[in-house]
């Protein structure tokens, strides 16, 4: 198993060296730069930000002054965020982004899987109609329009949370954007578990286990779901590393200082070393994560080998 | 083996359902889809003809209404005609008498040191509350008159925007750009992914496999990321939205068409018309793609909100089309920011968006159940 993860992780050196390459040519080509003003600098100016940045050189001596960088672990100078190192900025930020997101993910794992379970053992009752309802509710209403009118109906109208602000991580600011980020993914996590369950309900392992006169909750809790979650596994993977680096929505909308706003900002201003720096750390999370369902794949069937 | 037809009368006579009037019939038995199918005309309506009927244009500002509730009673309240007449005399600089509100006119005897300018009538007109201001009564040494003008009522059923914007008028707008936005990418990606899976599992072996590597290629690309970088190089414009939501869009569409093209192609009328001679683009274009219809259409229902939801998640971001165009995402937007004071910016938008991806969502469901052979 240990190779198995070495090898992965070495596979994942060339990845990240292509979307480093092609996401450092994209935003390169892309017209306007970071210092251009409504009123143009003067030319002396700029040459010497230029000359200071780096960006005087030749790109592809740029490339591998990044690449260089990027070994030792700097991601260089944000652009428009004068004094601060990108890696600062992951610093303070990603803490943020992963607190909420990882909250986020706990809840909609935990109430995502009992509900879809609890639908799947009540097939075509009213818990499984409310279920099935609130889900497609759930997965039709966007991010975008579930944040603001929960801020605007528990924050503004009701005034029992804070509308929006991070203030330091306490609960009652984390309330609702982690509902808003756990809302979709309970509805989603319920879906694809109750499906699951359905069919583990019917096979033969269970019907074994059945017949072996084990108490219910031993065919249920054991047997059926450590099936019906292999799905939920392999969903989890991209989503976890989406929640965990941060939603620029939930983050725009509540005010929150993590990281999941630089892209579209670092984009906007031209702000290269930022946009490269999120690239990179999303394409980790993506990478890491996908390795620790194919681990979890392998723990939870028996019939994954990967030696 | 004999393949002779044998003429039965007993079978010829029975009226056979197609595939579509099977479906038909049990769409219209999905009670869910066919309100949805309703709700969508009705606001696709709203779109195509709502700004036209609309009692204000969508980027006409109204500078005294600004951020006006949404109500169902007509501005300007009886309590504001006074005041706002007031002001607006104050500015045409002659002596004023009392203000008298008689039902839809306004009118104020007036009086001054020289000859009354007929042209101060422009004071009035220029406020959104009033219009058809005229001097009425005016004396024969022009010192003295009465001043008339009629209340301008106006009804904002949900309310105006920051900018004095009638947001009835721009929810529509925002329906009409949102639903031609998702239509047009979808229709895009149906053109580009039917052509392209149709033509990778059709000509097989390593065209295939070369043009499916592509596809997995672009597949592991952050999408979101990459329309956001295309609309940031090229500029905000309608056209180039929809290309991107297009292009980003394609790609499940031609994995469905090949998946259904490897099978198709084995059939014997395909063989049949191969030994006829007919081209392969002939074939493709009368056997293969007619047959991929079923599953493509389905697809294309649940396209068009994954695409609308897109192009709002663009807007929101700032990244949409530009003012005063506006869509449903943008109004959502601008609602969000707005919400404190104004929380009819944000309800009416965002209602109108959640109405619209529902409705789609259940029809694509309920066309599923209808076109899905597997599922009878």
């Amino acid at each position: 198993m240990l190779g198995y993860v070495l090898r992965r992780l070495a596979g994942a050196i060339p990845t990240v060296f292509i979307i480093v390459t092609i996401a450092f040519f994209m935003i390169r080509l892309a017209p306007g730069g970071p210092f251009d003003l409504e009123r143009p600098l003067d030319p002396l100016i700029m040459e010497n930000i230029n000359r200071a940045y780096n960006l005087d050189k030749p790109l592809w001596q740029q490339y591998f002054l990044y690449l260089g960088n990027l070994a030792q672990g700097d991601l260089g100078p944000s652009f428009t965020r004068r004094d601060f190192s990108v890696v600062d900025l992951f610093r303070t930020g990603l803490p943020v982004s992963i607190q909420l997101g990882g909250t986020a993910l706990a809840i909609a794992l935990v109430v995502g899987a009992f509900l879809g379970a609890l639908a799947a053992l009540r097939q075509n009752t009213w818990v499984d109609y409310m279920v099935v309802g609130t889900a497609t509710l759930g997965i039709t209403i966007p991010t975008f329009v579930i944040a603001p009118v929960l801020s605007l109906f528990f924050g503004v109208m009701m005034g029992w949370l804070p509308a929006g602000g991070w203030g330091g991580g306490r609960w009652q600011y984390l309330v609702l954007p982690v509902a808003t980020l756990a809302l979709p993914q309970i509805a989603i996590i319920a879906r694809l578990t109750r499906g699951a369950t359905i069919e583990a309900l019917r096979s033969n392992h269970v019907r074994t286990a059945r017949a072996y006169g084990l108490p219910s909750y031993v065919v249920v809790g054991v047997h059926a779901l450590r099936a019906a979650i292999l799905p939920v596994v392999s969903y989890l993977g991209p989503t976890a590393a989406a929640l965990l680096t941060g939603s620029v929505v939930v983050e725009t909308i509540f005010g929150i200082p993590g990281i999941g706003r630089y892209f579209v900002q670092g984009a906007l201003g031209r702000d290269y070393t930022l946009v490269m720096g999120t690239v990179i750390v999303i394409a980790m999370f993506v990478i890491l994560f996908n390795l620790i369902v194919d681990i979890l794949y392998a723990v939870l069937d028996p019939r994954v080998r990967y030696d | 083996m004999t393949d002779i037809p044998v003429p039965d009368s007993d079978i010829s006579n029975i009226a056979g359902r197609s595939l579509w009037q099977d479906a038909w019939l049990r769409l219209r038995r999905n009670r869910a889809a066919v309100v949805s199918a309703m709700v969508l005309v009705a606001l696709a309506l709203a779109g195509i003809f709502g700004p036209m009927l609309s009692q204000h244009p969508y980027d006409r500002i109204y500078p005294q209404y600004v951020r006006a509730p949404a109500s169902l009673e007509a501005y300007p309240r009886a309590d504001d005609i006074v005041p706002a007449f007031e002001r607006a005399v104050t500015r045409t600089r002659v002596e004023a008498g009392e203000i008298e509100v008689d039902g839809q006119t306004v009118r104020v005897p007036i009086s001054s040191d020289e000859p009354i300018d007929p042209r101060i009538t422009r004071y009035i007109d220029r406020s959104d509350l009033f219009f058809n201001a005229r001097i009425e009564a005016l004396s024969a040494d022009e010192l003295s008159g009465e001043l008339v003008a009629s209340v301008n009522r106006v009804k904002f059923y949900f309310g105006t925007d920051a900018n004095g914007r009638d947001v009835m008028a721009r929810t529509f707008i925002g329906i009409r750009i949102s639903l031609a936005i998702g239509l047009l990418a979808s229709m895009m990606a149906l053109v580009l992914g039917v052509t392209y899976g149709a033509l990778a599992g059709y000509l097989g072996g390593r065209v295939d496999n070369v043009m499916m590597r592509v596809v997995d290629i672009l597949y592991s690309l952050p999408f979101i990321f990459f329309v956001i970088l295309l609309v940031v190089f090229f500029g905000r414009s309608f056209v180039l939205i929809f290309i991107a939501i297009g292009m980003t869009e394609w790609l499940d569409m031609a994995r469905i068409v090949r998946g259904q093209t490897l099978t198709i192609k084995r059939q014997e009328y395909v063989e049949a018309a191969q030994a006829m001679g007919v081209s392969s683009w002939g074939i493709l274009r009368r056997h293969v793609i007619p047959n991929t219809l079923g599953p493509v259409i389905v697809f294309v229902t649940l396209l068009v909100p994954k695409a609308i939801l897109l192009e709002s998640l663009l807007s929101f971001l700032g990244l949409g089309v530009q003012e005063p165009l506006t869509s449903l995402g943008m109004l959502i937007s601008d609602g969000a920011a707005n919400m404190r004071g104004a929380p009819w910016l944000l309800i009416f938008p965002a209602a109108t968006l959640t109405a619209i991806l529902f409705a789609l969502n259940f029809l694509g469901d309920g066309l599923r159940d209808a076109l899905d052979p597997k599922d009878r």
